[in-house]
This record gives structure tokens, sequence and C-alpha cells, in this order.
């Protein structure tokens, strides 16, 4: 016996028939390859869209979004499965390429220490985490009902169990057939071992070469359809990981409306979803954490984000093949939106696939419910593994929707109206925009063209009465602190973020390129805004327009300003304070990432912040984002209440939000409640203290 | 079915009105509309254009300012448009604009011509009455439901206590109320198909005496607040009701 540990790499299995196993594995990678490519071109129809670019950052976040597996795990139970799976798999793969290295180019791997720790025992361990995940999941899979099952994925589990299991059932036949002094370190292999102790050498060998050549039949048989099953995430995760957006979330793409080509806009078909969207699809393995997470699906609405991504990617597979061949062919879409040659004659399609080419994106793949049941969140995509950017494709959906064929809930109309005519949701005359000031000697940036800071009440702040009073409860604030600053009056209109989202692009622009031209006459750098969503588009949106302004929302100022002891509360508490339900609006938290400084706030004010279940990047829509506060909300139940009844699950003494439709749609799920809980924004609690 | 449809831009009617020192309403600066009785009209009119074919064109007295209402309801589905340029167009009153109407459609020789009954700004409810008796045409007034017939139109037009259903042999005069048809919302596609669409400009013919003369404007007096009446019930009630009586003149 050989001192140095080891095994022989291939024992028992005759050597001349090895060019089998390679005949198997060819055809195998063969058909693996054949599956990829067939799905990969299918994502070339897709519109150009640069996610290539800045690899360093692209790889850093591969690594740790989708590599680390620590998205996988923000879900525990099945996140740990899936864990267990996917190292056990490394390491294995890791043991099966050494043992080929050995074998085929001769290099001496499996020897010493290297082969008892590693080759033996890690592996040993990586298959058991890999069985017992595998059983975990199957059994998850028969328990629990409520999961959307579908028979590829019992065929990939069992598939992989068999593979794993056949394999300590060759591992624990060699150890008895050869007797292995080192079975110690192979504890899994030499429990199957001890099954195995009653037969004789000729059954040993016979029973090992069966196993043996079934193992790696299945293994082949894996490789061959693993990218034609959902397997193929293992590739298209980290893919779609890489193609990330590296812009600031939700950032929408810039269409030039003055452009005099421009012949549509949004996305009518599915070709007009970009390669990205379209990899977003492909890489869904239906794991439903977006739909756990959605308020919409959870309120009884018909959306449901997976579903949304999972009809993506059905029409990708009915369409694809089809307008692939038809471009590649040379055939681009008209304005028509006709498939034409470069010889102007329609392309010919078969009436069949004309049937096909005739769907279109909403009505025909996408329920047109889903798209206008969205809050555009972000609850979904944060909840993710694979980041896939649902609100996105929503809103691209409703650019088409709206801007080129005039179909949207018809309650919009009268908003996009107003928006046109007076610059505010309600239609409210313009003329009418400063009168929330009036008595608070609120200077406008005309009378006090050098103030530091402009603050933008938004249409909330200056329209809705309840609003009013938080604009007014800021204005004392920002007065208490000594900050220099002026409003621009009537002058100011809305953002055009409830437009944008609404898919009505150019209303958006409308409302921005005035709002630009007017702050950029003053010469304006700094904002002060006090709705989310007016945030969102003076900081992310406007810089494709040309309007750069350094705008922060009032919950981080605020909280600066306590920090740097501008304002000061000693010991004073709000008489509505004591406990105090935080919730975290989703542009706020969700897009611009601002969990902090609300909390802060309502500490400054004496509260004790109590933590929703569903709180920060979990945070539960109040349902009036997207443009959603200008729509009924009539399909399940309302948004608003279900987070009221949220509020009212911790005993609040109040609730604070940083937003004003959060502020609208919380305090009517209280009234819905009959709840006397009071709804405040942070800055009327901090004016509360002062006492 | 070639239908015509006399349009009207006014100021929104949200707006908040001034006066100048002329007594004049100042529209600098104001947020100028299609008049929401005529743009009824011009959906009513695409709606049985698309349903039966013909052309609606739409005609409208006012200046260059004026062409972005045009637009608008170009923009809805109307094939063409006809201006009347006439910078002092606001100095005409309803007599000297039915007359400028109907010199231009006497000549389109259309089957229906529409407006709306009123209008959002000046609310004379005067023009499309004016424009059916210059023009020796029946009018339906205050109409909320129209449709073809194989002889004309048949109208349903509001009236006291109720409304009205008749049958008219075209020409005619159809003035829009509230309810006729919900104007769309043009796409993008068709604000922009709508700027290709042909706006002819005319001088108006002018001559037609006015038939009144505006002798001052003022201001509505700004809303006082509500009254709230404090006591016992018993006493309230009767006092409530005294006042609905006598001073609001209501019950």
């Amino acid at each position: 016996m050989d001192a140095t540990p080891s095994r022989e790499v291939m024992w028992n299995i005759d050597h001349s028939l090895t060019w089998v196993m390679y005949l198997l594995f060819l055809l195998a990678l063969a058909a693996c390859v054949y599956f990829f490519v067939r799905r990969w071109r299918l994502m070339s129809i897709g519109a150009p869209v640069d996610r290539t670019s800045n690899w360093r950052k692209r790889a850093r976040g591969m690594l740790t979004d989708a590599l680390l597996q620590l998205r996988v795990l923000k879900k525990p139970g099945a996140g740990v499965m899936h864990l267990g799976m996917y190292a056990g798999m490394i390491v294995m793969l890791v043991a099966t390429v050494v043992t080929a290295a050995q074998f085929d180019l001769g290099i001496p791997l499996v020897y010493g220490d290297f082969y008892l720790y590693f080759m033996s025992l890690a592996v040993d361990l990586a298959g058991l985490a890999f069985c017992a995940a595998m059983v975990a999941c199957i059994v998850r899979r028969v328990v629990d009902k409520s999961l959307d099952t579908q028979p590829g994925d019992v065929i990939v589990l069992v598939l992989l169990l068999v593979i794993g299991v056949s394999g300590f059932v060759v591992e624990g036949l060699r150890i008895v057939g050869t007797d292995d002094p080192w079975r110690a370190f192979s504890p899994i292999g030499n429990v199957f071992a001890l099954m195995f102790e009653g037969l004789n050498a000729e059954q040993i060998s016979i029973a090992h070469q069966v196993v043996w050549w079934g193992h790696m039949a299945l293994a082949f048989s894996l490789i061959a359809y693993w990218t034609y099953s959902k397997l193929v995430h293992v590739l298209f995760m980290p893919a779609d990981v890489w193609c990330r957006s590296l812009e600031p979330a939700g950032t929408l793409p810039y269409i030039d409306v003055e452009d005099e080509n421009l012949t549509t806009m949004g996305a009518c078909v599915l070709e007009d979803l970009t390669w990205k969207d379209l990899l977003d699809a492909e890489a869904c393995v239906r794991c439903g954490r977006c739909e756990e997470v959605c308020p919409a699906f959870n309120t009884g609405k018909a959306l449901s984000p997976k579903t949304l991504v999972q009809n993506v990617r059905s029409e990708l597979e009915l369409r694809g093949p089809i307008v692939w061949k038809a471009k590649r062919a040379g055939a681009a879409r008209d304005e028509a939106g006709v498939y034409v040659n470069p010889d102007g004659e329609p392309y010919p399609f078969s009436d069949a696939d004309q049937a096909i080419v005739d769907r279109t994106l909403v009505g025909d793949a996408v329920p047109v419910e889903m798209i206008w049941d969205c809050t555009t969140c972000g609850a979904c995509t944060a909840a993710c593994p694979t980041l896939v950017e649902h609100a996105l494709k929503v809103v691209k959906m409703r650019t088409y929707q709206v801007s080129m064929e005039s179909a949207f809930p018809s309650e919009a109309q009268s908003t996009f109206r107003n928006l046109e005519n007076n610059g505010n949701p309600w239609g409210l005359g313009w003329q009418t925009r400063m009168k929330w000031a009036e008595g608070l000697d609120v200077p406008t940036l005309a009378e006090n063209p050098d103030a530091e800071y402009l603050y933008w009440p938004g249409c909330s702040g200056a329209f809705d009465a309840r609003s009013r009073k938080v604009s007014a409860a800021l204005v004392s604030l920002l007065r208490e602190a000594g900050v220099s600053f002026a409003v621009l009056g009537n002058e100011e209109k809305c953002c055009g973020d409830a437009a944008r989202r609404m898919g009505n692009e150019y209303v958006y622009y409308l409302l921005a390129s005035e709002n630009i031209a007017t702050m950029q006459a003053y010469g304006v750098k700094k904002i002060i805004t006090q709705c989310p969503h007016c945030t969102q588009a003076l900081a992310r949106d406007y810089p494709q327009l040309g309007g750069t302004f350094e705008v922060v929302h009032h919950s981080e100022l605020l909280a600066r300003l306590v920090r740097e002891g501008k304002i000061v509360r000693e010991g004073a508490c709000a008489a509505s304070c004591g406990r105090v339900a935080v919730h975290d609006s989703c542009y706020l938290g969700r897009y611009q990432g601002v969990y902090d400084a609300p909390r802060e706030v309502v500490a400054a004010s004496g509260g004790q912040v109590a933590e929703f279940a569903r709180s920060r990047e979990k945070s539960f829509c109040c349902g009036a984002g997207g443009g959603r506060m200008w729509l009924e909300d009539t399909r399940g139940e309302r948004m608003g209440d279900a987070r009221a009844r949220q509020a009212l699950d911790l005993e609040p003494d109040a609730v604070a939000t940083s937003c004003p439709f959060c502020l609208t749609m919380l305090s009517d799920g209280m009234t819905a409640l009959e709840s006397d809980v009071a709804v405040l924004d942070i800055a009327e609690m901090l004016v509360e203290a002062r006492s | 079915m070639n239908i015509a449809v006399c349009v009207k831009q006014v100021v929104d009617t949200e707006a908040v009105i001034e006066l100048d020192g002329n007594g004049n309403v100042v529209t600098e600066g104001q947020t100028l509309i299609i008049d929401p009785y005529g743009e009824f009209a011009v959906e009513k009119a695409v709606q049985l254009k698309e349903a039966l074919g013909g052309e609606v064109c739409c005609v409208c007295v006012g200046d260059e300012g004026a062409t972005s209402a045009l637009r608008h309801a170009l923009a809805m589905g109307a094939d063409r448009a006809i201006l009347v340029e006439d910078d002092a167009w606001r100095d005409l009153d309803a007599a000297q604009c039915a007359a400028e109407l109907a010199s231009v459609l006497s000549e389109l020789g259309v089957d229906v011509i529409m407006g709306g009954w009123t209008s959002g700004d000046t609310s004379s409810a005067q023009v499309m009455g004016r424009v059916a008796r210059r023009m020796g045409l029946p009018l339906a007034n205050m109409a909320v439901a129209l449709e073809a017939t194989d002889e004309g139109v048949c109208a349903t037009c509001e009236v006291d206590d109720g409304v009205e259903v008749a049958d008219y042999a075209c020409p005619v005069v159809v003035a829009a109320q509230q309810g006729l048809a919900e104007p769309r919302y043009p796409s993008v596609r068709d604000v922009m198909q709508a700027r290709r669409k042909p706006i002819e400009r005319r001088a108006p013919a002018g001559g037609a005496q006015a038939a009144t003369r505006v002798v001052a404007r003022s201001l509505k007096p700004a809303r006082s607040g509500g009254r709230v009446l404090e006591g016992e019930v018993a006493q309230v009630v009767p006092e409530l009701v005294r006042l609905l009586q006598i001073e609001a003149k209501v019950i």
C-alpha cells in the first residue's frame, strides 16, 4: 500500500471504453451549447442599451450580489437550501475538473492532504449538503402547495438528487472494492460502503460499473438539459447581475421628444424592450420573491411581478425566433410597425407567424390591468436575487400606451389635462399656487434672489390642505435653524414625476423643461424638497434634460440640522409622540437610499421609533407611487388601508411619514379603519416637540 | 358626413381672472385652452366621421395664438381648420362673431355645423343660435346625444325638466352640451400628425353690426366664508331654516 493518500482514478472502469465517455460528453456539450445559443440569440432582438461598460464595478456587483449568494440568502429557508446546493455543486465541480486533469492530462493531483481533506472530506460534505438541499427542495415542492411548481422544477430536482446519491453509491462501492484505507475521510461514502459490505468482489465490480456509467449518463444528460431547463439561470443570473443598471435607482430611459425623427416611444411590441429586459425574463426562475413583497399582489390586484416577467419570457419564446429570423434577413420595423425588407417590401411571414408578429406587448402578452396596478415601488427589484427591473418595464409599456395609443385608465385624463393647463394634478389655477404661504411671509426667489436654497413644496405642499400644514411646519423649522431659502411661488410647476411614470413623457417634458428653465434663470443651485417624488424628478430625471441641481429631501436636511445643533429639542416630546411607527416612502427609501434620516428626526422629536414588520428596503407601498395617486384603487383592498393596518399592529401613538402621498394614503387608511392614530410628517413632529 | 365645428379659445376655466385698467380681461400669461363645450362638439364630430366617413373642418375666430386650440382639435381627429384671423377678436360680440362664422360656414356646404352651446369664458350662449338664424338652419341646442339617421340626424337636447329627442334634416346646426361626448386625450402620435394638417387663415369679412355694447366689467366678489350657527339644536334648526328662506332664498 502506498503511503501517500490517494485513490485510483477510474478504478474498475475499462480504460478502453473511455472514448464512449468522451463521445457522450461531447454530445451533451453540443446539446448544451445548442440550447444556449438558441436562447442567447433570442435576446439579440431587443433594443440596444449600454449595460457592459465599467466592468470593474460590474464584476464587483456580480461577485457580491450573484456569486456570493447574498441576495438569495435574504430569504432564510429557501436561501440556505439554495446555498447548500450551490456550494456543494461548486466543490464537486472543482473535484471533477481536478480528477479529469489528472486522468486526461496526467497531472498528479489526487494525492496527499489535498486528496484527504479536499477531494475526500470536503467533496463528501459538499455532496451531503447538495443531496440534503435537494431532498429539502423536493419536500418543499411537495408540501408547500402555494408554490408555483411546474413539472420542470421537479424533474431538475429529482435528476440532481439521483446524480448526487448515485455518486455516493459509486464511492461506497469503490471503498469496499478497494478496501480503501483512507475511507475515514469519506464519511458519507463510508456509510454507503457499509451497505455493500456483504457483496462479493464480482458483485461489487459489476454494481460499480453499472452505477458508474449510470451516474455519468445522468450527469451528461443534465449537462445537455442544463441550458434547456431553468438551470440555465446558473449562467443567466450572474450575467443579468453583471448587466445591472449602474445608474441611480429609478432612472428611466431618456426620450428626446423634440427629435424630429422620433416615430414612437415606449414598448409596443416585445422587441421594443431592451435586450437587458429580455435577459431579465430569461434569467427569472419564478422564485416568487417579487410576488411575496409586491403590495399590489398582496392586496388582491391583477399585478404579479413574477407573472409579468414570465409573460415577457413566454412572449420571447413564442415571438423571438420569428423576429430573430426576420431581423437576420435584414428586415426592420417601419413607422407603421410592419417588418419590411431593405427593399421596402413587407417581410414574407407565414400566416401563422404573422399572427404572432401582430401580437402587442400590452393586451396580448401582458394583461393591461397589470401595468396600471403597479406603483413602481420597487419592492420586487429589491427582493429579486437577479435584480430584474420590473417597474422599468411597466413604465416603458405605459409610455407606449399613453403616448402613442392614448390608452389609459379614464381618470388619468383629467390629471394629464390639469398638468398641461395648470401645472398641478388637481387642476387648480396656477396663480393660486402660492396661497399656501399666505401669512407665512415666505420670500420668492424674485424677492430674494440670494437665498441659498430653493424650497420646493411641490404640488401637495402647495395645494393639498393637509400637506400645506407640513409646508408651514417646514418653513418654521427652516427659520428656526436660520436656513436661507426662497420659493418659486406661482412659477413652480408640477415636477412631472407622476406624468412620466404614468407614461406621459410629453407632459413630463413640458413641465420639466419649463421648471429647469425657470430655475436656471434664477441661478438655482440647491433645492429642498418635501416630496420624495419631486426629489426623484429633480435629482435624477432633470439631469437628462440638462438641469443639474443639488437636491436634498427635507428628512435629510432636518436630520442634518439636528445633528449640527441648529435645531435643538431637549427632553421635549410632542403630544402625539411616544411610540412612533416610521413608514418608509418607497421613493425616499428604496429609490434614494434614505432610511436613517426620518428616524433621526423622529428620535429628536422625542419619539420612540417602532419598526414595521416590513420596513426599510422591504417597506410596503402606501399605494400612491408611479402616478397611482391619481388613479382609482378599486381592485382588491386599498393599499393604504393595508399599510395602515400594518401600522396599527405596532400599537403606535403616531405614524411618521416623510412623503405627502404616504401622508394622504395612510391618513385615509386610518379613517377607513376607524382609528384615531395620528399620521404626521416628521417636520410636524419636530415642530410639535418645540414646546 | 361632412361636419364643420366652431371652436373658440378661452382662458382656462380654473384661472384667476384679472382686469386691466380698461376693464378688459388680462390674457397675458394665462393658460389658453380649447373651449370645453366646443371640445365636446369636436369629439362628437370626429366620432361621427370615424363611423361614417367624411371630413371634419374646424372654424375659429381668433388671433394667431388661437391656432393652439385648432391644433388641439386637429390632434383629436379633425381634418383641417380655418382661422378667421383678427387680433381684435375679443372686441367682437356674439352677433359679429356669428356673422364671421356664418360667412365661412356658408361656403363650406357641410351637412352638420357644430359648436358649443355656450363658452367657458363669456357664457353668452348666443353664437350658435345666431349662426343658425343667419344661415336659416334649424338649431338643436344643448345637445347631449347625436346620431346620424338616413335623412339627417337625431339629436337629444336638454330642455327644462327633461330632454327633447328630434330628427333634423341636414344641414343642421347642433350646439353641444356637456355629456354629448367625452373628449379624447390625443396621443403624441396624434399631436405630431396634427402638425402636418392644414390651417387656412382668412381675413375677417367685417361689416356686421354689434348687438351689444359692454358698459363695464367687474370681478366677482371674493367668496366669503360660511357661517356656523352655534347653540342648542332646538334653537339652531329653526334659525337655519329662517336663514335659508329669508337670506339665502333657497327654500
